[in-house]
């Protein structure tokens, strides 16, 4: 990869990370939650971090406009995970202490605890691939 | 190349308002102003220091070794001017930076042993409620006091906000620590800041994560379907989570082997198989020049993945490659 490819993949990564934090914002808006556009948006925010980590593992370097959108996607999904587990707690709400039917269906409640378990993979992995950049970054400057 | 994705929630009238309001209206060509943005991420630390969780005293204490690092970029001009007192004194500063961070350890240390002492203490409930669950199966609970599911609810949904909003924290903490200039010295200061700030992360979300695996067991009422929920959830389909969830704990029982082994193995099959799925995924998308998602539709591989599970129990391994090279290989 030269050096133009690099800048771009780089730009384009920061890019998709920033829509994909706007988009996980937006969707954690609306009541109920729209669980589509969560699962799409927490998705990309795993591809978002995979692909972190591939180009760091490949040699790339970190850049401080890309480590900010990725920290800015990591404060999106830390902010939509307690808004899913709300969901979640709702159902055991209403199941056992109202003894009425929940505002989401168990199969909401079923699909909410996967986003809430796909955003806590998430978190997890953006952190890790952040810790990853900032080494690669400060290296990249201490070296300059 | 900017990537679309049309099939979000982009193009609704609530997102389009919202970007109004931020100033984040993309022009005619997709392009969002970079002002604009650089704006927003400036407004995310400020506002996760200020609300919520963290008393003023902690955001005074948060900001100490912010403050130190700032101080660092005009040192750094007398390093420049190879001026011996400047290096004396900001190798002083470095200690103290040292001793501020330690300081700042501490007292985080301090506030995650609190969080983890009251995690331990909604383990406890959840614990007994979730013997309650499993033992009397939840359609016959009608003997757990409602008072005290309600407190657990809230103590979990408290504990949930208050951990994320720690991270968030710790987050918007490092973003100050990048935005500091400097030379070698400073680098080696804000690594050692950052170190401190990872370490606290990891704690915190090993609490989350055990906090997680809790309500998980709560709504779910089963260990077996908890785990099929954490290692399959957002990539099998409700009845696929159900017939996983019921082949691991019938496994289980029959044969004795742990629930954790049982979820490793499904856990490797079901990420082999995602990749392959994604990959595809991803390369149509790139071919298509089409952002179109399936959103949470199943992708139809979690049968796949209860059959290798099966087939691996049964001592059949060959019959997981078979899967897994199908999986790669659709017709």
């Amino acid at each position: 990869m030269n050096l133009a490819d690099a800048t771009h993949a780089r730009e384009t990564l920061a890019d998709f990370s920033h829509t994909t934090a706007l988009r996980l914002i937006d969707a954690g808006v609306p009541s109920p939650l729209d669980l589509d556009a969560l699962g799409a948006a927490l998705r990309d925010a795993l591809d978002a971090s995979e692909l972190l980590r591939i180009s760091l593992d490949r040699g790339a370097a970190a850049t401080r406009p890309l480590i900010e959108a990725m920290e800015t996607l990591l404060r999106a999904v830390l902010t939509t995970s307690p808004q899913l587990q709300r969901a979640e707690l709702d159902v055991l709400q209403h199941l056992l202490v109202e003894r009425t039917e929940a505002t989401i269906s168990q199969h909401d409640a079923s699909r909410v605890s996967a986003l809430r378990s796909r955003a806590m993979r998430a978190s997890v992995e953006l952190h890790g691939g952040l810790a990853a950049a900032y080494r690669s970054l400060f290296e990249t400057e201490v070296e300059s | 190349m900017r990537i679309q994705h049309p099939n979000t929630t982009l193009e609704s009238a609530a997102f389009s308002k919202r970007l109004d309001a931020l100033g984040l209206r993309p022009d005619e060509n997709g392009n969002i102003d970079p002002g604009a943005l650089a704006k927003l991420r400036g407004s995310v630390p400020a506002e996760a220091l200020t609300k919520g969780v963290l008393t003023h005293a902690d955001t005074v204490e948060l900001r100490r070794p912010m403050t130190f690092l700032e101080s660092f970029t005009g040192r750094d001009a007398s390093i420049s001017a190879k001026s011996s007192n400047a290096v004396k004194s900001l190798a002083m500063s470095v200690d103290g930076l040292g001793g501020a961070m330690r300081s700042f350890a501490k007292e985080l240390k301090y506030k995650l042993s609190v969080d983890a002492g009251e995690i331990e203490a909604v383990t406890r409930r959840v614990h007994h409620v979730h013997k309650g669950l499993v033992d009397q199966q939840l359609q016959h609970l009608g003997t757990a006091d409602p008072a005290a599911v309600g407190a657990l609810v809230q103590s979990l949904d408290k504990l949930a906000s208050t951990s994320s909003e720690y991270l968030v924290t710790l987050s918007a903490l490092r973003s100050a620590v990048l935005k500091v200039e400097g030379g070698f010295l400073t680098r080696v200061a804000q690594s050692n800041v950052l170190d401190g700030l990872f370490e606290a992360t990891k704690q915190v979300e090993a609490l989350q994560t055990l906090s997680q695996e809790l309500i998980g067991a709560t709504v779910t009422g089963s260990r077996a379907a908890a785990k099929a929920n954490d290692i399959g959830g957002g990539r099998l389909s409700k009845a696929e989570l159900e017939e996983l969830s019921g082949v691991m704990e019938r496994i289980a029982k029959e044969r004795g082997i742990p629930l954790n082994d049982l979820a490793e193995k499904a856990e490797q099959v079901i990420d082999k198989a995602a990749v392959s799925a994604r990959a595809l995924e991803l390369i149509a998308l790139v071919q298509q020049g089409s952002g179109s998602r399936s959103g949470e539709a199943a992708s139809g591989y979690g049968m796949l993945v209860v059959v290798a599970l099966e087939a691996h129990a049964a001592k059949f391994p060959d019959a997981k490659s078979f899967r897994a090279h199908e999986i790669a290989c659709p017709a």
